[in-house]
């Protein structure tokens, strides 16, 4: 095989880091981006640049964002005594689709796992517990994965937060075993939210 | 079900190939080496995503190449499917069934259920009890996609939760972590028991009635013993099982009597990881005493009782005999034949070629360096 260019060659490199990109559609996206004009671009590189400079957590819930605290969070139509619990941001965005969340978030950045070495401190645990103190909280949501470890951190979180006062549920079952929230339908979403129960 | 085509893509040694099976007995014969017990190790693939030869995904592509796929026509009724399975080093498994990806390989749990029985069997009777408890556990998962479920999450959690005991010191935060693993522990491990307990009585039932390959006048029968203490009722063959509330309790009895000393090994001493099945000719456990031949007769019992129980709904198992006939005089062999004739469809290796009365009515391959030629 004829070598690439080397510029090109890095910039498919790079791209193929990207996740769920291989190496044939890296180089299927770089080929497209030469024929682009060079407006088109610097504005492409621009914006990656600018996402990653502007782009934060919220302090308060974890979520993504360019202002702290964000928009979520400052929103006054929200119930402030609601939160649901999610291991990434991601989470969010597919709850947000189902359109059927009117509550606040607190993202934890992922699972307790022994195995990976994730403990309670590693994890935004402590700032739930916070929250969840700091009265006006009534009902805590948990929105995580039902797999071995989901179930776990879950379970984890109720022991911290029940003495509290504060309500504790979870997602009605229907989601896929060890199936990702993110990858769950719309319908299928909002009705494990609407249906949820106590832990 | 059974299956109408299978094909395998650089799959040990067939670097591709495509064959149409007979819904009952189709005999491969053909030298050492040859391809043979490949065959019904596609047929694995495409009922339970593994090999269950126990190799690695790693080691079952051709040699030089990065993967392999192995497809197949899963005939239910009046409606057939494709089930295709590729793996490849960098992407792992995926299955699609008619052409749609499945979200989790467990989806292909029931589409195409099969019973193996190889000379290595004789192990389940003589050998450690894992060998016992991946019998039952692969009949079950093939039944029951719920416990396959709660398996692979009591095994996680069993993992996390020895990692979290190595790790454990004497401290308030330690003893909480510990804790919530224990407590998933006894909610997966109590279904596992439960359904086990429920299952072992229909099985030994199932097996019992194969004493054409038990010495006349003798019984095989089965009897869980769980390493938890669950009292006299609950292990008997003819004892009610269960149900899962009560195993959870006794459960997590149990982990409390042993929590200190778990903290100080470092890793799980009780549950369904250590459990047993006894497997018992007169009622006497077989793996202490029995004779050579006792326990390659007994292990072709357990495997007609797990063929039988995987078809007691009626909707067929593929059995995959590989080369036992060999072990067993005419008699038995052909006695062998009919009865698994009697699920539908088998899969039968041998070295030799095709003999006796079963042969008139099977469809017969010759093996021969990875290609397969039907006769
Ligand atoms: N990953 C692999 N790639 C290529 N060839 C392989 C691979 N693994 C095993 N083989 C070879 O494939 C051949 C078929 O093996 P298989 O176990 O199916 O033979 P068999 O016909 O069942 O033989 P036997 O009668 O001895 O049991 C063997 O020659 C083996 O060495
Ligand atoms: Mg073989
Ligand atoms: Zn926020």
């Amino acid at each position: 095989m004829a070598s690439l260019p080397p510029s090109l060659e890095r910039l498919i490199g790079l791209l193929s880091r990207l996740p769920g990109i291989g190496r044939k559609s890296a180089t299927r996206i770089a080929l497209r981006l030469l024929d682009s004009s060079e407006a088109e671009s610097r504005e492409l590189a621009r914006s990656i640049v600018e996402a990653c400079e502007k782009t934060i957590r919220c302090s308060t819930c974890g979520g993504l964002t360019e202002e702290d605290p964000c928009g979520i969070c400052t929103d006054v139509r929200r119930d402030r005594g609601l939160i649901c619990v999610v291991e990434r941001s991601s989470d969010i965005l597919a709850l947000e689709r189902t359109g059927r969340y009117r509550g606040r978030y607190h993202v934890l950045g992922g699972l307790l796992s022994p195995l990976d070495g994730v403990g309670p401190e590693n994890l935004r645990i402590d700032t739930l517990v916070e929250r969840a103190r700091a009265g006006e909280l009534s009902e805590i949501i948990l929105a995580l994965n039902p797999t071995a470890e989901g179930e776990a951190t879950s379970l984890y979180i109720a022991k911290l937060v029940t003495p509290a006062g504060v309500r504790v549920t979870r997602l009605a079952s229907g989601l896929p075993v060890g199936g990702d929230l993110d990858l769950a339908d719309e319908l299928t979403l909002g009705t494990a939210l609407e249906e949820r129960r106590d832990l | 079900m059974w299956l109408r085509a299978l094909r395998l893509e650089n799959f040990r040694n067939y670097e591709s190939l495509e064959l149409e099976l007979a819904q009952g007995l189709n005999f491969f014969s053909g030298p050492n080496g040859s391809g043979k017990t490949s065959i019904l190790e596609g047929v694995s693939y495409l009922a339970v995503a593994r090999s269950l030869r126990g190799s690695n995904d790693g080691e079952v592509g051709r040699w030089g190449e990065g993967g392999f796929g192995v497809g197949g026509d899963v005939v239910t009724g009046e409606r057939s499917s494709t089930v295709v399975l590729r793996f490849s080093k960098a992407a792992g498994k995926e299955v699609t069934v008619d052409g749609e990806p499945l979200a989790k390989l467990s989806d292909l749990v029931g589409v195409l259920r099969v019973a193996w029985f190889c000379p290595e069997d004789t192990w389940i009777t003589k050998g450690q009890p894992a060998a016992r408890r991946k019998l039952i556990d692969l009949t079950l998962c093939q039944l029951d996609p719920a416990y396959l479920s709660s398996l692979t999450g009591y095994r996680r959690t069993l993992r996390q939760r020895n990692e979290a005991l190595l790790t454990w010191t004497p401290d308030e935060e330690s003893d909480r972590i510990v804790e919530v693993w224990t407590e998933r522990l006894v909610e997966y491990g109590s279904a596992v028991v439960a359904k086990r307990l429920e299952f072992v009585p229909r099985f030994s039932d199932a097996v019992s009635q194969y004493q054409s390959f038990v010495a006349a006048g003798d019984t095989l029968s089965l009897r869980y013993r769980s390493s938890v203490p669950l009292g006299d009722d609950a292990t008997g063959a003819e004892g009610r099982s269960l149900e899962q509330d009560d195993v959870a309790e006794k459960y997590r009895e149990a982990l409390e009597s042993r929590s200190e000393d778990e903290r100080r090994r470092g890793f799980t001493l009780v549950g369904p990881h250590r459990d047993d099945l006894d497997v018992r000719l007169n009622g006497r456990v077989l793996r202490t005493f029995g004779s050579q031949g006792q326990h390659r007769t007994a292990a072709i019992a357990l495997k007609l009782g797990e063929a039988a129980v995987l078809d007691s709904d009626g909707q067929g198992v593929v059995v995959l005999l590989d080369d036992i006939l060999s072990e067993l005089d005419d008699e038995r062999a052909g006695a062998l034949i009919d009865l698994v004739g009697g699920h539908g469809q088998a899969l039968m290796t041998s070295t030799r070629p095709m003999a006796g009365a079963a042969a008139e009515d099977a469809a017969g391959f010759v093996v021969e360096a990875g290609k397969v030629e039907r006769q």
